[in-house]
């Protein structure tokens, strides 16, 4: 248990490290627009840098990329890394599947339409966008669970019922995109997900589902190991365990409208982050939810950071990064671990 | 103490069990016998709780109030009847961490365990002698230590009535041996135990009470000596009578007779 211990301390400061170091990173990196030393500037001068009447122009321009381009947008990534990695967690352990995620449930496909909708039905209202992203992502769950209590909660039934309402969720939002081109200002970037057109609204609205959701996950902690052990012995243990699930996928649902209002149907983060730390880490849920804070943010700064510096001036969909690094890297960790357990 | 009292319980809208009137002795080891399908463990569900079911379930002592057991919350129920399902899963969590879960029940937000959930904890590690297993993950242990390692967790929750189902099916003696020194320690300690069997001379050996169920139903119940000598009763319920056989050293005092 103590030598645990020292690999979660150890883990957890590396993440902390990384994830501070590439947050920087993201804000001050320079490009043929913006040097170094006046993204620093800027930086020591804190926001206040905005207002300044005497500095150059090269200055003021460091200062908006920065404070109102850069911030937000690490900000966004920040809060989408860990909320859909966190998310992937809750739906993976409370519905004993580590195959589930809210790309694969339907999840982020239901936020997306609503997102879309929201467009439509009002166009420039920021509070409905987050609000219609989160009752698209509650939808999809309850009608994934729906289908599953009625099939038969198996591991296969959940994928299947999940990979269904998910492909329906996208043929109407792929509908509306045909019919109202003007709903999404960014089709490849949305589809694939990314921050290019973030907006700060759009993010300081975002905040309370985030913390309700993020709220529910402490409130739900102490209980969610029970499920691994099965519905039985969890009941038996004193788990109200049709309720504790309900308000799982709540919080996933929560977490995951919040992450699809800024970033888009962002796959892969909520399916691969949570499977990666419980191949290092074992299967404690506090244990696997601060290391999802930690490399799930980490993850997706990297990511969006690549997205836009790759081939500046022209940005990729920080989504396609992430299929791009991670499937790799996920398919090198599953073979190293075939290779160990093998041994 | 924990009495039944017209007790209807099924799956799926079809009724599989149905019992008039059953009381559970405090401070005794009563097994449930019965061939498979005969509603054991649908009993025992609905006695921990977590199948539904109509009639009264109620714990309590003589001379005192009893509760019922569908009214309590899930931590009180939790902290009054600690149940042991038949199917274990093998979770990638270490032993230490597995029997601490048996503390839920007594844990307050956050649900960090103190010194009387880690000597809760010790004390049934010692109980089931599994310290040599401290800090193996329970998906690489055998059936056998799993088995163990699950009853320490309900050890640890430390409730009053004990419900184990099977709790030495698929083991090897040892293990079953071990498991049944458990129940008497638990027994001596003032816990009173329910489990489910079909194993007759085990079942004979152990119980201070034994009831038989057939097709959902209560056929008799009754000390071992009494059943023992209804043979024509066991033969119906169990397919085979038994009888007590007197020597020296016999593991179990009861074997199986055709008639």
């Amino acid at each position: 248990m103590k030598k645990d211990s020292k690999k979660f301390r150890y883990i957890c400061i590396t993440g902390i490290l990384l994830l501070l170091g590439i947050f920087f990173l993201s804000l001050l990196v320079p490009n043929r627009d913006v040097s170094a030393g006046n993204l620093f500037k800027a930086f020591l001068s804190g926001p206040g840098s905005l207002k300044k009447e005497d500095i150059t122009k090269a200055a003021r321009l460091a200062a908006v990329i920065l404070w109102q381009v850069r911030l937000p947008r690490a900000s966004a990534a920040v809060l989408c890394g860990l909320g859909l990695s966190l998310s992937g967690l809750l739906l993976q352990i409370s519905l004993n599947n580590s195959l589930l995620a809210p790309s694969i449930i339907g999840i982020n496909s239901g936020a997306g339409t609503c997102v879309l909708i929201s467009a439509l039905l009002f166009p420039g209202m920021t509070l409905a966008r987050s609000v219609l992203s989160f009752t698209g992502a509650f939808a999809a769950a309850m009608i994934v669970c729906f289908i599953a209590s009625r099939a038969g909660i198996s591991k296969t039934t959940l994928i299947l019922a999940g990979v269904a309402v998910s492909y329906l969720f996208t043929a109407v939002t792929d509908m509306i995109i045909t019919w109202h081109p003007d709903s999404v200002t960014d089709k490849a970037g949305f589809s694939l997900g990314g921050f290019s057109s973030l907006s700060s609204t759009s993010l300081i609205f975002s905040l309370p589902l985030f913390a309700a959701g993020l709220i529910l996950v402490l409130i739900l902690g102490p209980g969610i190991d029970l499920f691994l052990l099965g519905d039985e012995t969890a009941q038996g243990l004193g788990l109200p365990v049709a309720r504790w699930r309900f308000l799982c996928i709540l919080s996933a649902a929560l977490l995951s409208g919040a992450s699809v209002s800024l970033c888009g149907l962002l796959g892969f983060v909520g399916l691969i982050i949570p499977n990666l730390v419980r191949m290092v880490s074992g299967s404690r849920f506090r244990v696997n939810a601060i290391l999802c804070f930690i490399y799930g943010p980490a993850f997706l700064l990297l990511c969006d950071l690549a997205a836009r510096q790759m081939f500046y001036p022209y940005e990729l969909p920080a989504g396609l990064i992430l299929s791009v690094i991670g499937v790799p890297f996920f398919i090198g960790v599953l073979l190293k671990r075939k290779k160990r357990l093998a041994l | 103490m924990l009495v039944l009292e017209q007790v209807k319980a099924g799956y799926g809208g079809r009724q599989v069990l149905q019992i008039d009137e059953l009381r559970f002795p405090e401070n005794r080891i009563s097994i449930l016998i019965g061939r498979n399908g005969s509603g054991k463990s649908t009993l025992l569900k609905a006695m921990a709780g977590i199948l539904p079911y109509k009639g009264e379930i109620l714990i309590g002592e003589e001379n005192k109030r009893f509760l019922s057991v569908s009214e309590m919350s899930h931590k009180k129920r939790a902290r009054k009847i600690g149940l042991l399902p038949q199917t274990q899963h093998p979770v990638d969590m270490d032993v230490e961490t597995l029997i601490m879960h048996g503390r839920f029940s007594r844990l307050s937000w956050p649900g960090r365990p103190g010194k009387k959930d880690m000597e809760a904890v010790d004390k049934a590690c010692r109980t089931c002698g599994i310290g040599e297993l401290s800090g193996r993950i329970v998906s690489g242990l055998s059936g056998g230590e799993r088995q163990l390692c699950y009853l320490a967790m309900v050890i640890a929750q430390d409730p009053e009535i004990f419900l184990l189902d099977e709790p030495m099916s698929a083991m090897d003696i040892g293990h079953q041996i071990r498991i049944m020194e458990i129940m008497r320690t638990l027994k001596k300690e003032g816990k009173t135990i329910i489990l489910t069997s079909h194993d007759l001379p085990q079942s004979f050996t152990l119980a201070d009470r034994i009831a038989l169920l057939s097709e959902g139903r209560l056929l008799c119940e009754g000390t071992p000596e009494e059943l023992s000598e209804r043979p024509g009763l066991v033969k119906k319920a169990m397919g085979a009578a038994v009888r007590r056989k007197e020597g020296e050293g016999l593991l179990y005092p009861y074997v199986l007779t055709e008639s």
